[in-house]
């Protein structure tokens, strides 16, 4: 709403004035436009919004159990509150023998470890998020 | 095509052997660790013979000139791919330009040492008396039949498939097939043609003491130094005969030693026993300095353990074909 | 080992070894052993018959379940085979006999108390059938060398001799075929190839083949 035209806040104030609404607050991405009404007139007041995060549920691509750590390791893959890349392996399917990698699919950092270590997960079932 | 950036001693390429030619002094070379090569090449969707790079001493790098598949097996060594961290027993994908840096075997529940870099479609060297395999003495076969270093080149077998072999991977064999005895990594064995020239108090130790393997061990053969050094009944006199890698043989000073991968094809010292072929990989991964303890076992023992090491190896390619054409599983 | 009987037994699950019984060991027993690779190389569990000194080892394709019979079948087949009189090439190598080539010769003549002309002379005279190859690519396994002459292996191996050199080790004698460590008494050098990879049969030599040893120089 950085661009927003004048005429629209115009038009704007000139519905809040026929209204019984003392504040009207519109709140955009980066951006909050409060109109108070001040007597006969509109007071404007922006203010910048620090951006909402979004949060990604990285899912279970098979059936599996989860594993936190490599079979030949101990320590885990990733912690929460850990920042990782695009492509980090954050848990482990294993499915026989076979050991699926998930990968995180974009930056960020783990911010809930959703599938216990050792649990049975079905296709689609969350395993952890990512902000 | 890789090129070789760092190599440490005797990184050599190998396949699991050299066969059929011993009539004429040849030993098999090959891996040291067979099953950890089969399990490179199955990953890929490789024939399990395939040669693949076999790394003894770290650290190990690699630049890929071209896009490539590649898999690491045996010995986690915390590969690394442009910085980021690989899953051991994987399949991985590397960029035009990417560098695979492999680092010192970390420790585990069973100590590794030695780690496998294969290659879709194995790695391209010719083959020299039906194998790829790198035979040291006499200089043929691999790479010019001699240990890799800085700046050589090698090309893989086929180009990459198009589709990406996906996040593919597997629970080690050390964790699907364990074999320990007293907390230490152990190895079935038969007793060989010399076995009862031995005292009594000597075979029991054989069988009772923790091997520690020395500093003078390597490809060729695993110097033992244990507690009790073995005494045989009476001095003997051998003539030279055929062996094979795991034959156990005893010095004059009764210290054993264990024939390896390119040991020399005849020997002429006793020998008390053999370890069985089901478990030389898991021999050809002990490191300088750890311990083994001997299993005594069977010939129906020995021949049920390569039934169920093959039976797993099945397996194994049968779930890895069912995956390697999956997404991703995220 | 040497015993009454020849003597049967395994190398883990990968190979058996069979050992002729003979107290001496001799080249008709040898040409026994020839003719027993000869038969055993057929059967389907043998992936290759690898003759030795007097001995045989066969290398499993697939170990057999039935380990005796197997034994049996070869005890039998040892019985029954005639033996191979193999007739090859006399191969005839020149030797450069002591100095830098024959590093050991002084330790020859110290343990025989020969003189090395002796030592040359006793060396040169044989013929000497291949037994067997083994060691190391293209090496031969010599019979037929003079006792007197016999000199036993070192107490510390060397870790490098050159292909081509000659040497005695107790009461063998034989030729390097490539560069490597010994624990044997060299005591010349020669300049043949024994071995090359590229060629179907890579081994120059064979047994039945013979060696004589021919007086190039004597450096004293």
């Amino acid at each position: 709403m950085t661009a927003r035209p004048n005429d629209l806040v115009t038009q704007l104030s000139e519905w809040l004035a026929g209204t019984d609404l003392a504040l009207l607050e519109l709140s955009g991405p980066g951006e909050t436009i409060l109109l108070r009404r001040n007597g006969a007139g509109t007071e404007v007041e922006t203010r910048a919004v620090s951006v909402a995060t979004t949060s990604t549920v990285v899912r279970a691509g098979s059936v599996g159990v989860v594993l936190h750590s490599h079979p030949l390791r101990s320590e885990p893959l990733v912690r929460v509150g850990q920042s990782v890349v695009e492509g980090h392996t954050v848990a482990l399917l294993r499915i026989g023998l076979i050991v699926l990698a998930v990968q995180a699919p974009r930056a960020g950092t783990v911010s809930r470890i959703v599938a216990a270590h050792e649990a049975t997960v079905g296709y689609g079932d969350p395993l952890l998020e990512i902000e | 095509m890789i090129e070789i950036v760092t190599a440490g001693a005797l990184t050599t390429v190998q396949d699991r052997g050299r066969y059929g030619c011993m009539r004429w002094g040849v030993g098999s070379a090959g891996a040291m660790d067979g099953v950890a090569l089969a399990i490179g090449n199955i990953l890929l969707g490789n024939a399990e013979h395939r040669a693949a790079i076999e790394v003894q001493v770290f650290p190990f790098r690699v630049r890929f000139s071209s896009e490539s598949a590649f898999a690491i097996t045996g010995a986690d060594c915390a590969a690394h791919l442009d910085g980021l961290a690989l899953m051991p027993w994987s399949v991985h994908t590397a960029r035009a330009g990417q560098e695979l840096h492999l680092g010192t075997p970390q420790g585990g529940a069973v100590r590794t040492s030695r780690a496998y870099v294969c290659l879709p479609g194995g790695v391209d060297v010719p083959v020299v008396l039906h194998s790829r395999s790198t035979q040291l003495r006499g200089a043929f076969g691999g790479l010019e039949g001699r240990p890799l270093r800085q700046g050589d080149t090698l090309c893989a077998g086929t180009a990459s498939s198009a589709d990406k072999p996906g996040l593919l991977g597997l629970v080690p064999p050390d964790v699907a097939l364990p074999l320990r005895c007293d907390g230490l990594a152990a190895v079935r064995v038969l007793p060989a043609a010399e076995y009862d020239k031995y005292t009594a108090t000597s075979q029991a130790a054989f069988w009772r003491n923790a091997w520690k393997i020395t500093p003078q061990s390597d490809r060729y053969g695993y110097r033992l130094s244990g507690d009790e050094p073995l005494k045989a009944v009476a001095p003997m006199e051998m003539r030279s005969h055929g062996i094979v890698p795991g034959v156990i043989q005893v010095p004059p000073d009764g210290q054993p030693i264990v024939q390896m991968r390119d040991a020399q094809p005849t020997g002429g010292y006793p020998k008390v026993g053999t370890v069985i072929e089901a478990d030389l990989w898991r021999l050809g991964q002990a490191p300088i300095g750890s311990r083994i303890r001997f299993v005594e076992t069977t010939w129906d023992a020995a021949l049920d353990a390569l039934d169920e090491l093959q039976a797993w190896l099945a397996d194994v390619g049968r779930q890895v074909g069912l995956h390697r054409n999956t997404r991703s599983a995220a | 080992m040497t015993t009454d009987a020849p003597s049967f037994s395994v190398l883990g699950t990968t190979a058996a070894l069979f050992e002729a019984p003979d107290a001496v060991m001799s080249l008709e027993t040898q040409q026994r052993i020839w003719s027993l690779a000869r038969e055993t190389e057929k059967w389907p569990e043998v992936l290759e018959a690898v003759p030795g000194m007097n001995n045989l080892m066969l290398t499993f394709a697939r170990a057999p379940r039935d380990i005796q019979g197997l034994r049996d079948r070869l005890l039998e087949a040892w019985g029954t085979v005639p033996p191979l009189a193999l007739a090859g090439r006399v191969i005839e190598l020149p030797v450069t006999y002591g100095g830098e080539g024959g590093p050991h010769m002084h330790d020859v003549i110290a343990h025989t108390g020969m003189s090395i002309d002796d030592v040359v002379e006793l060396h040169c005279s044989p013929v000497y059938p291949v037994y067997a190859l083994g060691s190391h690519p293209g090496y031969c396994y010599l019979g037929g060398m003079d006792p007197r002459i016999a000199t036993p292996r070192r107490k510390v191996p060397v870790l490098r001799i050159p292909g081509g050199a000659v040497s005695i080790g107790g009461f063998q004698t034989g030729v390097s075929a490539s560069a490597g460590p010994s624990g044997w008494n060299t005591i010349g050098s020669t300049d043949m190839a024994f071995f090359d990879p590229a060629r179907d049969v890579p081994a120059l030599l064979q047994p039945g083949d013979s060696i004589r040893f021919r007086v190039e120089k004597v450096i004293r």
